[in-house]
């Protein structure tokens, strides 16, 4: 998809407009149609494909689906294989740009979509005029109605509850809703739409008692039912939250780890066999066919309990009782054993027994192997894989109230990432762990940023730092401590990019003022420094997060809805041919201090990197009021006060004026 | 991360929540022993800043416990402490 097409579908979901008339091939239309009808299809859940986002909506939105399958195909690039559509690269890499830039638009999209309401009003319309309410339900596209909609809209037709059901059955197996089975499992059961004594937990009495062939009719239909729940799970339903997982605050269960510090060898493990997921094949993989299915919402009366292969084993035994019932449920038996034999082949059973439950429910001996193989690969300690078991756990996902976060696909695509940017994987396991498991995309961007301002991996004392990768919003961070005079300090000192204290640049700044001394050194080695605990501490000069601006008669800089919306929804981590040759930027360049990485504007620095980069991103964006756009852009995440905000002005409003000779 | 409550207040334990990706809060809770002996170990050495440390640096407390001890072994603890104390982006020696 061409640069044209992906700003006028930008501004089409932006603004809302009619979109399609600036292009000019049909089958141009139809393309951006197709990308546009899976926007406004799924939109509200695109706004929350950000996995750290998924709590706060879960609980909030309980009845809409929200097709996490979908989005992780669609961050994963197999749309095509949910939703048929025959999409190619540039499409799918239009998709991506969407979920990215949708991820920091989630206040504004989580509205309900027009088109929504629309659709749903006309499926009423011909619902209440057509009594077979249920072959319409079938034959129409209603993936984007709720499941209580579905719900009333069959009330309204009287819909026969074993044709609801069967509905539902059908849809869930098409679409792998996973909160459509959560809302299958209440209303089912709440509302008994299945007649009661199919669910019977001794159906035999229910026989025996009732002889009718109407009854030996609908006892029939329970093997059904259980055929379809078979059918279901074989067309890969992901695993489930428990019930009233909606309604209740998630929180992190704390898992008990054994005391087991002993490092295991690599040579004790085992190479694994050809069932590991070939690495290669993990970009934005589809490993999740490997998965068995669990459906476990879908609660049909408790099966016989077949206790066999829990008390053939401790560990089995030690299973809670709720995994137990799923893997019954599900005929999860064969799962189980291999990944028991995965485990204890690689002598890993014990050390991590304790997560036994996740890896039955989340995991799979081909996740198992594929993750070993790569560890032997790029030498690195089994030790240290567990010190991050998430990464044999593939779904992200809520588990009897506790949080699972599997880093799996991370894992992998974060490998692939450092490898493909030169770093060796072996060194990140060692001192930086945590950057193995951290979001791939985030990696992918604060990587660029690195580069861009020339972050080290290497400090003073060759010591090699990773960690300032897991940071948050990097590239802010960066022109902060540059603007403070501090870019040699935070080279040096990468790990004070990780989620800084933001009051400590207003305490630097106070320092600055006063030209007080906050860099502290040995006398024998004074290239080695460090900040005064003025400066680090909460409290320092007493300048606290309830007084930083009246303490240090500094100002919030101006903000702008529309220009913060732009930077918010871009990664702002390229710098554009265009900007350098930019008239503004040329005159701007004149301010460069000694070809340092700032520009000095009446004694007051500004990012020269912040300038370029949000200076890119606004002007792809297609601002047009771009004077004012330029002065926001110098004058954004700076501490400074009134005066010298006016000073900026000034020197910024000659240069657009082109003033500046 | 309730274990948590015993050692930092629950404004440190919201922090944590909010600049930490789940992956390595889960990775965290699922480690709970080790990262208690990191900070009771931090506690020992009089390290004062653990707060900072958790909501900063929280990827330290997913390194084994036995790394952190064996690298201040080889350092004067006190006087790196003293530094630590005084700028947690010294504590970055393992």
């Amino acid at each position: 998809m061409k640069q044209e097409h992906l700003q006028i579908i930008e501004q089409s979901i932006l603004n809302d407009q009619d979109r399609l008339n600036e292009v000019d091939s049909k089958q141009e239309i139809a393309d951006i149609e197709n990308m546009l009808y899976i926007f406004n299809h799924y939109e509200t859940e695109l706004v929350n494909l950000n996995l750290e986002l998924l709590k706060p909506y879960l609980a909030e939105k309980p009845d809409v689906f929200v097709t996490l399958e979908f989005i992780q195909c669609l961050l994963l690039g197999n749309l095509n294989n949910q939703l048929n559509f025959e999409l190619d690269e540039d499409q799918r890499g239009l998709l991506v740009w969407i979920c990215r830039m949708l991820e920091t638009k989630k206040q504004e999209l989580s509205i309900q979509p027009k088109l929504k309401d629309e659709e749903k009003y006309q499926i009423e319309q011909r619902l209440n005029s057509n009594k077979d309410a249920y072959e319409i339900l079938t034959k129409e596209d209603n993936t984007y109605l709720s499941a209580s909609q579905i719900n009333n809209l069959a009330k309204t037709v009287s819909l026969e509850p074993e044709k609801l059901y069967e509905f539902y059955q059908d849809l869930i197996k098409r679409n792998n809703y996973i909160y459509l089975q959560n809302n299958l499992q209440e209303e089912v059961e709440e509302e008994v739409i299945i007649p009661e004594h199919i669910y019977s937990e001794e159906p035999d009495e229910i026989v025996k008692e009732e002889e009718s062939k109407e009854e030996l009719n609908e006892i029939e239909n329970e093997d059904n039912i259980e055929q379809t729940l078979n059918a279901i799970m074989e067309e890969n339903i992901p695993v489930e939250n428990t019930e009233n997982s909606n309604d209740e605050e998630m929180s992190l269960e704390n898992a008990e780890n054994p005391n087991d510090e002993e490092d295991i060898p690599l040579e004790n493990i085992e190479t694994p066999n050809d069932e590991e997921i070939p690495v290669e094949n993990i970009e934005n993989t589809d490993y999740e066919e490997e998965i068995p299915t669990i459906t476990r919402e879908i609660n049909l009366g408790k099966p016989e309990v077949n206790d066999n292969i829990f008390t053939s084993n401790t560990y089995l035994n030690n299973l809670k009782e709720e995994t137990k019932n799923i893997v019954i449920e599900n005929d999860l038996e064969e799962k189980v054993q291999e990944i028991i034999d995965t485990l204890e082949k690689n002598n890993l059973l014990e050390r991590m027994a304790y997560l036994l439950d996740d890896l039955i429910l989340y995991s799979s001996k081909q996740i198992i192997n594929t993750i070993l193989t790569l560890a032997q690969e790029e030498n690195i300690a089994i030790k240290m894989l567990f010190q991050i078991p998430s990464i044999f756990l593939n779904n992200t996902s809520l588990y009897q109230e506790k949080y699972i976060a599997g880093s799996f696909t991370n894992f992998i695509n974060n490998v692939k990432i450092l490898k493909e940017n030169g770093i060796e994987i072996n060194k990140v396991a060692k001192n930086s762990l945590a950057v193995l498991v951290m979001p791939y995309q985030k990696l992918e961007t604060n990587l660029k940023i690195a580069k861009l301002y020339k972050i080290p991996f290497t400090n003073r004392a060759n010591h090699e730092e990773y960690n300032f990768l897991l940071a948050n919003d990097l590239a802010s961070t960066l022109d902060q401590y540059i603007e403070m005079g501090l870019e040699i300090y935070v080279k040096e000192k990468t790990s004070r990019l990780i989620n800084p204290d933001k009051t400590m640049f207003y305490r630097l700044y106070f320092a600055n003022q006063k030209h007080l001394q906050y860099i502290c050194q040995f006398e024998k080695d004074n290239s080695y420094i460090w900040l005064d605990k003025e400066i680090t501490s909460k409290t320092g000069y007493g300048i606290t997060k309830d007084n930083y601006l009246e303490k240090t008669s500094t100002i919030i800089t101006p903000n702008n809805e529309l220009y913060d919306e732009v930077i918010q929804n871009n990664y702002n981590d390229e710098i554009y041919e265009e900007v350098l040759n930019h008239k503004w930027i040329k005159l701007l360049e004149q301010y460069r201090f000694n070809n340092q990485n700032y520009y000095l504007i009446n004694s007051i620095k500004i990012s020269r990197l912040k300038v370029l980069r949000l200076f890119s991103t606004i002007l792809k964006s297609n601002i047009k009021t771009l004077k004012e756009a330029f002065l926001y852009i110098v004058l954004t995440n700076t501490v400074i006060n009134e005066k010298q905000s006016n000073t900026l002005r000034s020197a910024i409003e000659e240069i657009c004026e082109e003033k500046v000779v | 991360m309730d274990f948590l409550k015993q050692y930092v207040s629950l404004d440190v334990i919201d922090d944590i929540m909010d600049y930490w990706d789940d992956d390595i809060i889960f990775n965290i809770s699922c480690n709970q022993k080790n990262t208690e002996k990191i900070i009771n170990f931090f506690k020992n050495i009089e390290i004062e800043v653990i707060d900072d440390l958790l909501r900063q640096r929280l990827d330290i407390f997913l390194l084994p416990y036995e790394k952190i001890e064996n690298a201040f072994s080889k350092y004067n603890v006190k006087a790196l402490v003293s530094i630590i104390n005084e700028d947690i982006a010294n504590i970055d020696i393992f």
